[in-house]
C-alpha cells in the first residue's frame, strides 16, 4: 500500500473523528430542550440520512468515494446555514436555534458521524495493507485528540468557531484523501481488498461476533460514560478552560493502550501462528484488555463522585482523557485483531456509526442540569446499577472468551497429533 | 509538472489555506474616506417605545429615579395584606405607592402566594383549588385593586396574576405554586373574568412564568386562563448569554399566534446573578468579570426585547442582598451597602457596571423610537452579519446606536454622522467617559467615529443638531479572517472535493476497478 495513501487515511481519520468529538460537544444543552417536533428532525438528519448514506457507501468503493465527497460538501453547506442564525459566543446552556438551523445542525452532525464511520471503514482496512496498522491508527486515534483539543480550545472564542475549525479540518483530510485516493486499476485499493492478502490473519472462531458485540457496547458505553461523566454539572466557563485537556490526554492513554498491544504481541504476530493457536492467542489479549476496562471504570467512578473535590478538576480531565484513550485504543486493537477480514464495511461502518452515537449520548449527559447536591447522590442512585451491568456484561465476555480458549485448545491438540502422525509416517 | 507533483502542490495549497482560516486576525481592507448615508431615514418597522424600564423588589427610591426606572415590580403577597381573616395590613404598601408616586414612577403588584392564615383547604405550600379559598383570594384581589385603582385615581392599573406558578412540585411544602397546573390554570381564569369584568381599565397579566416554556404557555391558553388577560408575561432567563433572546421572544410569540392572543408581551423578570465566594483565594479577579459580563447584558437584553416589540422589560433585581455566594442575592444593579468584597475599580460605587448600563439606556430610550432600518452595512459579510445593530432616535431627536460583534471579533467598524457630539457609554464599566473602544473626530457639522466592536455591547449617544433629522448610519467594517473562510476556504473545499470526487469515481468506472 502507498505510504501517501496510508497518511491520508490517518488524516482522515483525525480530522474525521474530531469532527464528531467536536461537533457533539455542545450538544448536550441543545438536546435537553429539544421538543417532539426537533426530535423528529433529529432522527431524520441526524440518523436516518447518515444510516441510509452508510449502507450506500458500503456497496463499492466508488460509491464510497461518492459518498465521503458528498458527506463533505453537505457538511460545509450546513455550516453556512448555522452559523447564518447561530450566536457565536453562546452556548452552552440557553441555545435555542430555529427549526431550519437545528435541522442543518444536526444533519452536520450526522455527516460528521458518517465521515467518522467511513474514515474507520478505511482505517480498519489497513490491517490488510501494512504491517504497521497499529501505529497508524494510534497516529489516527492521536490527530483526533489533538484535533479536538485544538477545536475545544478555540472554544473560548464561541463555539461556532470550534466547529468552524473541525469543518475545516475534516474537510482538509477528506480533500487531501479525496486527492490522494487511487482510481485506476492496479492500486492501494485492490491491493486491500485481495482475500487472499487477508485470510492469513483471519480468526476463525463461532463465538467471535456474539462476544464482540457484547465487548463493543461495553467498552463503548464506557467511553461515553467517560465523556459525560467528566462533564457533567461543570460551570458554563469550564468548557472553554479545562475540558479541552480530556481530549489532549487521549495521546497519553493511546500509547499505553498500544504498548499493551504490542507487548501481548498478538496483533503482529498471531498471523504467521495456527488458526487454532491464534484462537487462545487473541483470548488473552481480549481478556486482559477486558479486565482492565472494567477496573479503571470502577476507578474512574470512585473518582468522579466519591471523591470530594476532586470532579472538574484538571486532574480529573486528564485521567479522564488517559482512560478515554486507552479504552479507544485497546478496543479498536481487540475489534481488529477478532474481526473478520472478509466482513464487508458495513460491518465497520454500522460499528462506528453506534460508536459514535454513544459518544453523543456522552455528550448529552454532560447537558443534563443538577439540583443542588444531585450530582452529590449521583453514586447511590446509579453506581451500583452501573457496577452491576459493568459486571454482568464483562462476566458474560469472560466467559465465551474462555469457551473460545478452550475449543482452541481442544482443535490444536487435534492439528499437533495430526501433524506429529504425518510426521512419523 | 508531474501529477505528483501537481497532487503535492494542492495539497499544500489546502493545509495552508486550513491554517489561514482559523488566525483570529483582522486583514484591514477600509478605504481612507468614511461614507455616509444618503438616504433619509426609512420608517419601515419602527416601533414606539414608551416607558419600557422596570426593575423588581426595589425599595431604594431615590437610586431607582437616578437610574431611569419607571416600573416597580413587586409582590404584593396576600399573607401580607391579608394577615388573618379581614385584617387588611395596607402600611408598607401605602409606603411603597406614596414614594413611587412623588417620582413620577409606577408600579407592578404581583398577586400571588397562599395565605394559611386564611385557606382552609390548604395546611401548606402555595395552592388555591377549594371554593373557601378562591372565595377568599378574590376578596383579596379585589380590595387590593379597590385600594390602588378605584380608589388611587387609576393609578395602578397594571396587575400581575401570580408569580412562576410553573415552578413547585404538586404537594410540596415550598414552590411558587404546589397544586395542579390545571387548578392554577382555573385560578387564573377566574381572577382575570373578576378583574376584566369589575375594572375594565385596568392591564391584567398573566403568571409571569418562569423561561418561555411555550408547552406551558400552550396549556395556559388551551385551558382558558388567558381568556381575560391583556398581556401575557415571561421570565426568559438565560444564564450568562441572551443572544438566543429573539429566538425565544419568537417561540412565545409563535404560541400567541397559534391561539389568536392579540395582548402585549412583558419580560417581568430578567437577570443574571453575579454571586461569589469571598473564601475563595482570588475571587475578586472572577467577581469582576462576573460584574463586566452582566454588565454587557443590560444593553443586549433591552436591544433585543425593545426589537421585538416588548413593551415593558423588568430587571430583576434592583439591588443585591447580603448572602454574596447565594445567587438570589447577587442579581442587582446595585452593590449591597455590607459588600467590602468589591473589586477595583468598582470599589467605591454604589451602582454595579450593570448599574451604569442601565441607567444609560434607560434615561435615553423612554420615550423613544426604536427604528429597524436606521443601521445600514456598506457591505454584507459574514462577519457583518454578526454585527448587531440597534438605531433608536429620542424624543429629543437624538440618536442611540447601539453595536456588538455576536462573534466575539474585535471588528473595526466606521460610520459618520451629521451631528453636534457623541457620548459613548461602553465595556468594560458603562460610565459615561470612561470607554476607550472608540476615537471621534468631529469636522464640518460632523462626527466620524471609529470604534472596536466585540461581544460587549457600545452605546453610542449621538447629539444631533437641533432642527436636523436623524440620519441613518452607514456602517463600514473591515474584512476580516472568517470571511475568507466563508467566502473561500470553505467553498474551495467543498467544490473541489465533490469534483475531484466525482473524477475519481468516473476514473474508476472508466478503468474497471470496483
Amino acid at each position: 500500500m502507498k505510504r501517501t495513501y496510508i497518511i491520508s487515511v490517518v488524516l482522515l481519520m483525525g480530522g474525521a473523528i474530531s469532527s464528531v468529538f467536536s461537533l457533539t460537544f455542545h450538544v448536550g444543552w441543545l438536546f435537553r430542550g429539544l421538543y417532539m417536533e426537533d426530535i423528529y428532525l433529529l432522527l431524520i438528519a441526524g440518523i436516518i440520512i447518515p444510516v441510509a448514506l452508510v449502507m450506500v457507501a458500503s456497496i463499492n468503493e466508488k460509491t464510497r468515494l461518492s459518498v465521503l465527497a458528498a458527506a463533505i460538501g453537505i457538511l460545509i453547506a450546513s455550516l453556512y446555514f448555522i452559523y447564518s442564525e447561530a450566536p457565536n459566543p453562546l452556548m452552552p446552556s440557553s441555545l435555542r436555534l430555529s427549526r431550519s438551523a437545528m435541522f442543518f445542525l444536526f444533519l452536520g452532525i450526522g455527516m460528521a458521524v458518517l465521515l467518522g464511520s467511513l474514515s474507520m471503514v478505511e482505517a480498519s482496512r489497513l490491517k490488510q495493507g501494512t504491517r504497521y496498522w497499529m501505529p497508524c491508527l494510534f497516529a489516527g486515534f492521536s490527530l483526533a485528540g489533538l484535533f479536538t483539543a485544538l477545536n475545544s480550545a478555540v472554544g473560548a472564542f464561541g463555539w461556532l468557531y470550534t466547529s468552524l475549525l473541525s469543518v475545516v479540518i475534516v474537510a482538509s483530510a477528506g480533500l487531501i484523501y479525496i486527492i490522494i485516493y487511487p482510481g485506476r486499476k492496479g492500486n492501494a485499493i485492490s491491493e486491500y481488498t485481495s482475500q487472499k492478502h487477508m485470510a492469513p490473519v483471519a480468526i476463525m472462531d463461532k463465538l467471535k461476533g456474539s462476544k464482540l458485540a457484547i465487548f463493543c457496547i461495553l467498552s463503548f458505553f464506557n467511553m461515553g460514560l467517560v465523556i459525560g461523566l467528566s462533564g457533567l454539572n461543570l460551570v458554563d466557563t469550564a468548557y472553554s478552560g479545562v475540558t479541552w485537556l480530556l481530549f489532549a490526554s487521549l495521546v497519553p492513554g493511546l500509547l499505553v493502550g498500544f504498548l499493551l498491544g504490542l507487548g501481548f504481541s498478538g496483533p503482529f504476530s498471531h498471523e504467521k501462528r495456527l488458526a487454532s493457536i491464534k484462537v487462545q492467542v487473541s483470548q488473552y489479549f481480549l481478556i486482559v484488555v477486558l479486565l482492565i476496562h472494567v477496573s479503571l471504570m470502577f476507578s474512574f467512578f470512585t473518582l468522579e463522585l466519591l471523591k470530594p473535590g476532586y470532579h472538574g478538576t484538571i486532574t480529573s480531565q486528564i485521567v479522564g482523557g488517559i482512560i478515554f484513550g486507552f479504552m479507544l485504543s485497546t478496543s479498536h486493537q481487540v475489534i481488529l485483531q477478532q474481526h473478520p477480514p472478509k466482513a464487508n464495511p458495513l460491518y465497520h461502518a454500522f460499528l462506528h456509526t453506534w460508536f459514535f452515537i454513544i459518544i453523543v449520548l456522552g455528550n448529552y449527559l454532560k447537558g443534563i442540569p443538577m439540583k443542588e447536591g444531585q450530582f452529590e447522590s449521583l453514586s447511590g442512585d446509579y453506581l451500583p446499577y452501573i457496577m452491576l451491568v459493568e459486571v454482568i456484561l464483562a462476566g458474560l465476555v469472560l466467559l465465551l472468551a474462555s469457551v473460545s480458549y478452550l475449543k482452541g485448545v481442544k482443535k490444536s491438540a487435534v492439528i499437533t497429533t495430526e501433524s506429529t502422525l504425518e510426521a512419523r509416517s | 509538472m508531474n501529477r505528483k507533483s501537481c497532487k503535492m502542490a494542492i495539497i499544500w495549497v489546502i493545509l495552508f489555506s486550513s491554517l489561514i482560516g482559523f488566525m483570529p486576525v483582522t486583514a484591514s481592507s477600509r478605504g481612507n474616506t468614511i461614507e455616509t448615508a444618503q438616504a433619509s431615514l426609512d420608517m419601515t418597522g419602527a416601533i414606539e417605545i414608551k416607558d419600557p424600564f422596570g426593575a423588581c423588589h426595589a425599595d431604594s427610591y431615590d437610586i431607582m429615579e437616578e437610574l431611569g426606572v419607571k416600573m416597580n415590580r413587586k409582590d404584593i403577597s396576600w399573607s401580607s395584606i391579608e394577615q388573618g381573616d379581614d385584617n387588611w395590613q395596607w402600611n408598607a404598601w401605602d409606603n411603597r405607592i406614596s414614594e413611587l408616586k412623588s417620582r413620577n414612577m409606577t408600579v407592578l403588584p404581583i398577586l400571588d402566594y397562599g395565605n394559611l392564615a386564611v385557606q382552609t383547604g390548604t395546611d401548606h405550600g402555595n395552592r388555591i383549588h377549594t371554593e373557601h379559598d378562591m372565595q377568599e383570594w378574590m376578596e383579596y384581589v379585589n380590595e387590593c385593586v379597590e385600594r390602588y385603582y378605584v380608589n388611587d385615581s387609576n393609578y395602578v392599573d397594571n396587575w400581575e396574576i401570580w408569580n412562576e406558578a410553573n415552578l413547585g412540585e404538586f404537594n410540596a411544602s415550598e414552590g411558587f405554586w404546589t397544586g395542579t397546573d390545571e387548578e392554577f390554570f382555573e385560578l387564573q381564569r377566574r381572577t382575570a373574568q373578576n378583574l376584566s369584568v369589575q375594572y375594565p381599565g385596568l392591564n391584567i397579566l398573566s403568571n409571569g412564568i418562569s423561561g418561555h416554556d411555550p408547552i406551558y404557555l400552550g396549556a395556559m391558553f388551551a385551558r382558558g386562563a388567558m381568556e381575560h388577560v391583556d398581556t401575557l408575561a415571561f421570565h426568559p432567563y438565560s444564564g450568562s448569554s441572551y443572544d438566543t433572546l429573539p429566538v425565544k421572544i419568537d417561540a412565545v410569540k409563535q404560541v400567541c399566534k397559534e391561539h389568536g392572543f392579540n395582548g402585549s408581551l412583558w419580560i417581568t423578570e430578567v437577570g443574571m446573578s453575579t454571586q461569589f465566594n469571598p473564601d475563595e483565594p482570588g475571587f475578586k479577579t472572577e467577581y469582576k468579570r462576573v460584574l463586566e459580563l452582566q454588565a454587557t447584558l443590560v444593553p443586549k437584553v433591552y436591544a433585543h426585547a425593545l426589537a421585538e416589540g416588548i413593551e415593558t422589560i423588568v430587571w430583576y433585581c434592583l439591588g443585591d442582598g447580603h448572602n454574596f455566594t447565594w445567587g438570589e442575592h447577587n442579581f442587582g444593579l446595585i452593590f449591597h451597602e455590607s459588600n467590602v468584597h468589591k473589586p477595583e475599580p468598582y470599589d467605591g460605587d454604589v451602582l454595579k457596571p450593570s448599574g451604569y448600563a442601565y441607567k444609560a439606556l434607560a434615561h435615553n430610550l423612554n420615550w423613544s423610537t426604536y427604528i429597524p432600518r436606521g443601521v445600514k452595512l456598506a457591505r454584507s459579510l459574514p462577519s457583518t452579519s454578526k454585527i448587531e445593530r440597534f438605531y433608536f432616535t429620542t424624543s429629543s431627536g437624538d440618536i442611540v446606536l447601539i453595536l456588538w460583534n455576536e462573534n466575539d471579533d474585535a471588528n473595526q467598524v466606521e460610520f459618520k454622522v451629521e451631528a453636534d457630539g457623541i457620548t459613548v457609554f461602553g465595556p468594560p464599566s458603562y460610565k459615561e467617559g470612561i470607554a476607550k473602544n472608540y476615537h471621534a473626530t468631529t469636522m464640518d457639522g460632523m462626527v466620524s467615529i471609529q470604534a472596536t466592536i466585540d461581544l460587549s455591547p457600545t452605546i453610542f449617544l449621538i447629539d444631533v443638531p437641533e432642527g436636523v433629522a436623524p440620519s441613518p448610519v452607514l456602517i463600514q467594517s473591515t474584512f476580516m479572517v472568517i470571511d475568507a473562510t466563508f467566502l473561500f476556504i470553505l467553498p474551495f473545499l467543498g467544490i473541489a472535493s465533490v469534483l475531484i470526487g466525482c473524477w475519481k469515481v468516473f476514473q474508476a468506472f472508466k478503468h474497471g476497478t470496483r
